[in-house]
């Protein structure tokens, strides 16, 4: 059974500084290989919008937080190990 | 320096050590505990802090990215510190160094860029010091520098720009040198220089070309501007190129009506593509007029539409004329050919192919399809008598003994047999062969039996002759007669058997024998006279006067014999005597009233003093007494003596006399005769050169118009009588038919009396016409006026306007040998001419020819146009040639108002003389106030004199 729930991520980023490359673009092909046409991706750059990240009470970049469906997740680093990702996401069922 | 102000004094010195120390352990713990997976961390506040790691990526990767703009530009660049060392340098220049001076491991870097340059010697060293001078402004703060040098490799040239620009906008830090290869850019420019410089190269020539072609070759653009237009259609518009390119053809000065139709042609070329071919007649602004012929052609560009138009125009004024002169001489052969009878042939000897005319079928009486167009075919409508010998005649010719000329007989197929004359020449091939033979065939049937027709052409004249009513006779060079007709014979009363040897001189009367004789040798020398008299004897003694015209009869340019046609006039001149003798009665029965008067005045005098001598008076009163009767009986005496004199005969009386005699006398009656209201002038006496003349009629004539001049002046006013010497020439008498050139008296009779209405004008000379009640006027007087000058060789001229006045002016010839003055005033300095072009137009061949005699003579060159248009034509080829152009005003086609407009439009200045028969000065008349407006101000009245004429033209060249 093909589930068609929605995702929706914020992924806090800063600037193009090395890791957060790595983690929009680990997120990019985990959404195109598991979500596809069923996510939302909201990049935001904490140099140009400090003040997202203070509300959002991002500490640290790159920092995945996955809004719907809920429970909201919170994944910190490069999302370079899928298969955690995939688990903390709540993906791993549909994937395997 | 004073230790207290700065940051880290005292025992922050001992703290910062172990800050220092935390910072890295802090950034060494993070990156343990997030395995290296982040790059920002943030505070509470939010500030966010880039993680040492992440901080050298950056840094890493925008050096990175600036080497890899920096090595992709193609130019040679380095950057400077503010010493000039090179401290960096891109690919590119790295490429460029190890080719160059800078080689070795580092491409120069380490090296002082500026020193370099200072050093330079040789070729380039100028470009390096300049380029060193350039370098130091930059890093001093100025805003950049930049300079092109060559900088050329034995194999090839090669040119580079270099610019120099500050490594930093706001403060000076060093400088970046850029080095760019231009040679590229500088090949296609010199490339395109080179380029240009051959099309303007090509583009000279072709112009060159194009002048030297005696074809008007130019351009149009799609309005029918010029945009080219060749040198030798330059000179036909007298305008250079720069004046003629984006003109049309209205402002070149073409005529409307061509301009348009050019225009049109030229749209239709860009609109159809297709090339039009016209001519025209086309005068030009310099005055030249010719017949063109012109080619517009289309130049289609690459897209298929037309950019332009082509044009080629072709003077073909002498082919024209060539064609013309062709074609009518083709028509005046044909013409010629037609009214003579003349049929032309054509035989083609080998193709044996006969081509005749028109005139040839009807001379062989047939029609053009019954011709085979064969020798045979000719031969056949031969008469059979005459055929052996013609084909003989066709055959030596052939032979060439002799040219074919032979009379034959044809035969019509109706049976007519024809006379005919032919001629033909044999053309001969190279081989001497005869190819064609042409000829010419005419019918002699009449001159061949034409003698009957002679005859009776003869007899239907002599009939013509012998019935008329004119006394006609022939008479042989030394008077013999030849021939009489009836009327002369029943006339003069002889018999034909009288006349044989009879002279007519003979029979002419013995007071006119000698007149006769004179106009006889006249006759014999050539002259046509349309007017002689004479008075014959006739047999019974009887008196005839005759008058007629006398025709000589000339063969071969000799005169062989006389023809006198004359009429018998005995009865009309007696009746013209009586005519006069009337006439003159009439005037004096005007006079007879005045007379009676003035005789009464004298009479009553005498009347009165005779009492008074019976009476007896004292001695001084007795002699004063004696005296007035005396004076009164001469005075009346005097006047009786006047009267006589018009009671005199009419016969024709010849004496020399004074007109101003005649003068004084008309003066003593008018002044005793005319109402005192009419004052009477005459000249000074004594000036007037005398005239031959009856002094009886002289007398009568001035009579009539004073007596004319006084009815016109019913309220008086002034009558003048004077004479004026006057010399005609050959230019006056040219233009008055009745004029002779030579002396003349003019005698000139003037009122200031109501003057003469024009209708009446025209008729005042004509018998019988009077203005005057019946009874008063015969209507005679006037008539009679110009009889009696005519018989006297002179003529007369009126002037006349109304309300002011009229003027008879009489002119009498100046007796002969009695002149001598009128030569000395002919002699008087005329103006001459200094070899000035003069135009002279009149459709009279006699006036121009006159004028061109004296014009010519007086040291001018003349060209003569026998119409307007001539004229016209004349003047637009020669006006740069032409000084002055005298112009009469009437003439056919284009008068002289239309002819001064046109060469005026050509040559606004242009002197112009205008001869006219109408006063110049009379600004009423419609052509002479339209010539005013268009600023001729120069009038000749005709006729006029030589010497007037030459002073005209002298003044409109000194004026």
């Amino acid at each position: 059974m093909i589930s068609r729930v929605l995702y929706k991520f914020r992924l806090y980023v800063a600037g193009d500084t090395q890791n957060s490359a790595q983690a929009v673009a680990n997120l990019s092909a985990l959404c195109k290989a598991h979500l596809v046409d069923r996510h939302e991706i909201e990049v935001v750059d904490v140099f140009r919008h400090p003040k997202r990240g203070l509300a959002d009470g991002i500490l640290m970049t790159p920092t995945l937080v996955k809004l719907v469906p809920s429970p909201t997740r919170t994944i910190i680093g490069t999302l370079s190990q899928a298969q955690p990702v995939l688990l903390a996401l709540g993906l791993e069922a549909i994937a395997s | 320096v004073n230790q207290e102000k700065l940051p880290f004094a005292g025992d922050t010195a001992e703290e910062l050590p172990a800050l220092i120390e935390r910072l890295l352990e802090t950034s060494q713990r993070i990156e343990e505990l997030t395995a290296g997976e982040v790059d920002t961390v943030s505070d509470r506040d939010g500030r966010t802090f880039l993680l040492p790691s992440a901080q050298d990526q950056v840094r890493y990767r925008e050096a990175a990215k600036q080497t890899a703009i920096l090595n992709a530009l193609p130019a040679h660049i380095a950057l400077l510190d503010i010493q000039g060392i090179i401290i960096s340098v891109n690919e590119a220049w790295r490429q460029f160094a190890s080719a160059n001076v800078l080689q070795g491991p580092g491409y120069g870097v380490g090296l002082n860029y500026l020193e370099i340059c200072d050093r330079a010697r040789g070729v380039d060293s100028s470009e390096a010091h300049q380029v060193a001078k350039g370098i130091r402004s930059v890093l001093e703060g100025a805003k950049d520098f930049s300079i092109e040098y060559p900088c050329h490799s034995p194999t090839e040239r090669r040119w580079f720009l270099l610019m120099v620009t500050p490594l930093a906008d706001d403060h000076s830090n060093g400088a970046v040198v850029m080095h760019l290869n231009i040679t590229q850019r500088k090949r296609a420019e010199q490339a395109l220089d080179e380029l240009s410089q051959r099309t303007q190269r090509r583009e000279r020539m072709l112009s060159m070309v194009l002048s030297s072609i005696s074809d008007f070759t130019y351009v149009f653009n799609r309005e029918g501007r010029f945009l080219f237009a060749n040198q030798p259609l330059l000179n036909l518009w007298g305008i250079a190129l720069e004046a003629a390119v984006g003109k049309n053809f209205i402002e070149l000065g073409y005529a409307v009506e061509l301009a348009e139709r050019m225009q049109r042609q030229v749209r239709e070329v860009f609109e159809t593509k297709k090339v039009i071919k016209d001519e025209t007649l086309y005068i030009s602004p310099t005055g030249v007029h010719g017949y063109y012929e012109y080619i517009f052609s289309p130049a289609v560009a690459a897209d298929g539409t037309v950019d332009f138009v082509v044009g080629s125009t072709r003077d073909v004024t002498e082919r024209k004329q060539a064609a013309a002169l062709v074609a009518e001489s083709r028509q005046r052969l044909a013409l010629a050919t037609e009214s003579a009878h003349i049929g032309i042939w054509d035989w083609e000897v080998v193709a044996n192919k006969m081509i005749w005319d028109t005139q040839m079928y009807e001379l062989y009486g047939i029609r053009e399809q019954e011709f085979s167009g064969a020798y045979d075919a000719w031969q056949k409508g031969l008469h059979p008598e005459d055929q052996g010998r013609a084909e003989a005649e066709i055959a030596s010719a052939l032979a060439g003994d002799k040219d074919f000329h032979s009379e034959f007989r044809v035969v019509w197929p109706s049976g007519e047999v024809r006379d005919i004359e032919a001629y033909g020449v044999v053309r001969r091939a190279i081989d001497g062969s005869p190819s064609n033979m042409i000829g010419v065939n005419w019918d002699i049937t009449m001159r061949k039996r034409g003698v009957n027709a002679l005859r009776e052409s003869e007899e239907r004249y002599r009939d013509i002759f012998e019935n008329a009513s004119d006394l006609i006779q022939t008479v042989a060079t030394d008077g013999t007669l030849l021939y009489v007709n009836h009327a002369w014979r029943a006339a003069l009363g002889y018999k034909d058997e009288d006349l044989a040897g009879l002279n007519f001189l003979q029979l002419v009367h013995p007071d006119q024998r000698a007149k006769t004789e004179q106009w006889f040798q006249q006759a014999i020398a050539g002259a046509a006279l349309p007017l002689v008299e004479s008075q014959f004897i006739s047999k019974s003694q009887k008196g005839i006067l005759v008058e007629g015209s006398v025709n000589a009869k000339v063969v071969n340019g000799q005169v062989v014999s006389l023809r006198c046609i004359f009429r018998d006039v005995t009865e009309k001149k007696a009746l013209e005597a009586q005519f006069l003798r009337a006439q003159r009665l009439e005037g004096i029965g005007t006079l007879a009233s005045g007379v009676a008067h003035d005789l009464n005045n004298m009479l009553a005098p005498i009347l009165m003093s005779a009492p008074m001598l019976r009476w007896g008076l004292k001695p001084e009163q007795f002699e004063a007494t004696l005296n007035t009767i005396e004076s009164c009986a001469q005075r009346g005496a005097e006047m009786v003596k006047q009267l006589l004199t018009f009671g005199r005969g009419v016969e024709g009386q010849r004496v020399l006399l004074q007109p101003d005699h005649l003068i004084r006398e008309i003066r003593k009656i008018v002044e005793g005769t005319f109402p005192k209201s009419i004052r009477v002038r005459s000249n000074r006496e004594g000036d007037s050169w005398p005239v031959v003349g009856d002094p009886t009629q002289l007398h009568q004539v001035l009579l009539n118009l004073c007596v004319n001049a006084r009815d016109a002046m019913p309220q008086g006013g002034t009558l003048t009588c004077k004479t004026e010497n006057v010399t005609l020439d050959q230019q006056y008498a040219a233009m008055a038919p009745e004029a002779k050139a030579g002396p003349y008296v003019i005698i000139r009779v003037a009122d200031t009396g109501t003057g003469i209405p024009k209708v009446v004008l025209d008729r005042i000379f004509e018998p019988f016409f009077t203005t005057k009640e019946l009874g008063i006027g015969t209507g005679l007087g006037l008539s009679t006026v110009l009889g009696i000058i005519k018989s006297h060789g002179g003529f007369i001229k009126v002037d006349t306007e109304m309300g002011r006045g009229t003027e008879f002016a009489v002119y009498l010839p100046a007796a002969p040998g009695r002149s001598l003055q009128a030569d000395k005033d002919d002699s008087s300095p005329v103006p001459k001419g200094n070899g000035e072009l003069v135009l002279v137009v009149d459709d009279e061949a006699v006036i121009t020819e006159t004028c061109r005699k004296s014009l010519e003579k007086h040291g001018y060159r003349v060209v003569i146009a026998n119409d307007g248009v001539e004229a016209l034509t004349i003047y637009a080829r020669q006006a740069a040639q032409i000084s002055a152009v005298i112009s009469d005003l009437e003439m056919p086609f284009l008068d002289g108002v239309g002819l001064v407009r046109a060469i005026k439009r050509m040559q606004p200045e242009a002197r112009i003389l205008i001869a006219t028969a109408i006063d110049g000065s009379d600004a009423r008349n419609d052509k002479v106030a339209q010539l005013r407006e268009i600023g001729v101000t120069s009038f000749l009245t005709k006729p006029f004199n030589s010497n007037t004429l030459l002073l005209a033209l002298h003044h409109q060249f000194h004026p």
